[in-house]
């Protein structure tokens, strides 16, 4: 059986021969823990993909791009340890959390994309390129407005053949007279004939820097 | 011990339970201990399963020494019995917490003695009414626990232990700082010399003297970096230790990503204690897959609480915190940051508990 047909089965019954006991699910702003409570969350809501799809894989991840969701995984030895599904989903409720004030840039020389080469060992040098350059054009940029900051930080990303695929925090602050901030996650699948971009969907957490 | 020796005592990341659990022949040499453990990490995953999966509490009292020391920012407690009592509570309350073994970080500190810092995530339903939090809400909740243990000859001898413990009150729906206002009141009653132990741990802290570390040791770099925060205030420096993209969870739900988040973490501490001493207390690191490198440093901090900010007004108290980090590290640089501390204890504190 395929990484791919696992992943299938995943998605559409909850199995979990594809998941490591330990594994760790972020959906929709949550975190959801161990392989009883993801196989019950994929019942619950299974992961289903348009008919255009794109499933890349290397030693250490896998990526499953579905037209408007997409899965992306760490694996060890093809069993996978995490997992983010990002895309529609009908969750309106974040856990509370004490809110972070924070400085992205730590400089007056702005940044939009934070990635660092070497925290991704099956990334090809060419794609590590063209996954910054997709995060500012694609990501960053239609989100950059005097009413929005954007900011991406490169999580996760590798090489499959000729594409990439890459996971994306993506911190906005937004302007107007009362501020708002977020962390959320994109993806990107890049190479080939197009490229794909998927942003995560969470409910709003309010700013609460107190207990 | 180099921190890198008995390469075949595998970190628990990235293995099935089916192969966690699995029996056979000794893969690490352990005088005294039980044959069925085959190395220290399988002793810590595997006496946690039998004791809280299977519910076998009774295996406290071959697991902890009659004298075993706990330290939690609640208390001190002591002994194999205390645990047993402790631990047929929370399992009564909590009947079918399964406890997933993220990482075991060790050390074989002198011969025959182990230290090892076992990141738990549990996750459970809240089946029975609690002393503080009230009655069964039968909420689902779970949160990450890291137990840092000295072992000999198959017992636990000091445990040192840090809880998320906001996250898992909001996860019940319970209210952290009126607990906590509660547990202070409570704390003022009574003969208040059982509060001595903060006394002598914030003198400790206050003390400084930091825990050596071997030349080459991959401790340098994160313990160079909370020292920088948090001695030197030289937080932008500091973070520099972090790769731009590291991702950041700290307790109460802080989760985020870059330098400066972690920043915001530390300067949010560090903005509410004034005249802050901090003290690394224990460090380890061990191999993980991929290449990568898990690194645990136990430190503590005390401060004036001088500042506003997440715990409310300045209640001009000495606030001690003891917290555990566990860092994953690649390439000289780290990308993952999962700091535990209780900051329940911080608002007991703050609300004038745990002694003068």
């Amino acid at each position: 059986m395929s990484l791919r047909d696992r992943f299938a089965e995943l998605a559409a019954t909850g199995s979990t021969r594809c998941l490591l006991g330990n594994c760790k699910l972020e959906w929709a702003g949550s975190e959801i823990y161990g392989e009883e409570a993801i196989a019950e969350a994929f019942r619950t809501s299974p992961f289903a993909t348009e008919d255009r799809d794109l499933f890349v894989e290397s030693p250490d991840h896998a990526a499953w791009f579905g037209g408007q969701s997409m899965l992306f995984a760490d694996l060890y030895e093809g069993l996978i340890g995490r997992l983010w599904r990002l895309g529609p989903n009908t969750s309106n409720v974040a856990e509370p959390a004490v809110s972070v004030a924070f400085d992205p840039d730590l400089r007056q020389q702005r940044g939009s994309v934070y990635a660092r080469r070497e925290d991704h060992s099956f990334l090809e040098a060419e794609h590590f390129a063209a996954i910054k350059q997709a995060a500012e054009t694609l990501l960053i940029a239609p989100l950059q407005s005097p009413q929005h900051r954007a900011r991406a930080f490169l999580v996760r990303a590798f090489s499959s053949g000729e594409h990439a695929a890459a996971l994306y925090a993506i911190h906005r602050l937004s302007g107007g007279e009362v501020r708002s901030s977020i962390f959320s996650y994109a993806a990107a699948a890049i190479g080939g004939d197009s490229s794909e971009i998927i942003f995560d969907q969470r409910p709003h957490l309010y700013w609460t820097p107190r207990i | 011990m180099n921190w890198d020796q008995d390469p075949e005592v595998r970190s628990p990341v990235g293995q099935p339970m089916t192969d966690l659990l699995a029996e056979g022949p000794r893969r690490h040499q352990l005088e005294g201990f039980e044959p069925v453990y085959r190395d220290i990490v399988d002793y810590i995953v595997r006496c946690t399963h039998r004791i809280w999966e299977e519910k076998n509490v009774g295996l406290c009292r071959t697991h902890y020494s009659p004298d075993c020391e706990l330290h939690t920012l609640a208390g001190p407690a002591v002994g194999a019995e205390i645990v047993t009592q402790n631990t047929i509570g929370a399992l009564t309350a909590y009947a079918d917490r399964v406890v997933m073994a993220e990482d075991v970080i060790w050390s074989e500190d002198a011969p025959g003695v182990y230290y090892t810092s076992h990141r738990i995530m549990s996750r459970s339903t809240h089946f029975g009414d609690e002393a503080g939090i009230g009655a069964a809400t039968m909420r689902g909740c779970g949160t990450t626990t890291i137990a840092d243990c000295k072992v000999v000859a198959n017992r636990i001898v000091e445990e040192w232990l840090v809880r998320d413990n906001l996250r898992a009150l909001w996860q019940v729906g319970a209210d952290p700082r009126a607990l906590a206002t509660a547990q202070a009141e409570a704390d003022g009653e009574g003969d208040q010399a059982r509060h001595d132990w903060r006394k002598i741990m914030i003198a400790e802290v206050r003390g400084g003297g930091d825990v050596a570390i071997p030349s080459g040791h991959p401790a340098e770099v994160p313990a160079a970096m909370l020292h920088a925060a948090f001695v030197d205030d030289l937080f932008g420096e500091a973070a520099n230790a972090l790769s731009p993209a590291a991702e950041i969870h700290w307790p109460s739900n802080r989760r985020g990503f870059g330098r400066g988040y972690w920043t915001g973490c530390v300067m949010q501490l560090r903005a509410m204690l004034h005249h802050c001493d901090f003290q690394l207390q224990h460090i380890a690191a061990r191999p993980l897959p991929h290449g990568d490198t898990a690194v645990a440093l136990r430190w503590s901090i005390v401060g004036r609480h001088a500042g506003i900010g997440a715990w409310g007004d300045p209640s001009g108290r000495d606030i001690l915190l003891m917290a555990v980090s566990h860092f994953r590290m690649r390439m000289g640089a780290i990308v993952e940051d999962v700091t535990v501390f209780d900051e329940v204890a911080a608002l007991r504190q703050a609300a004038g508990g745990l002694g003068a």
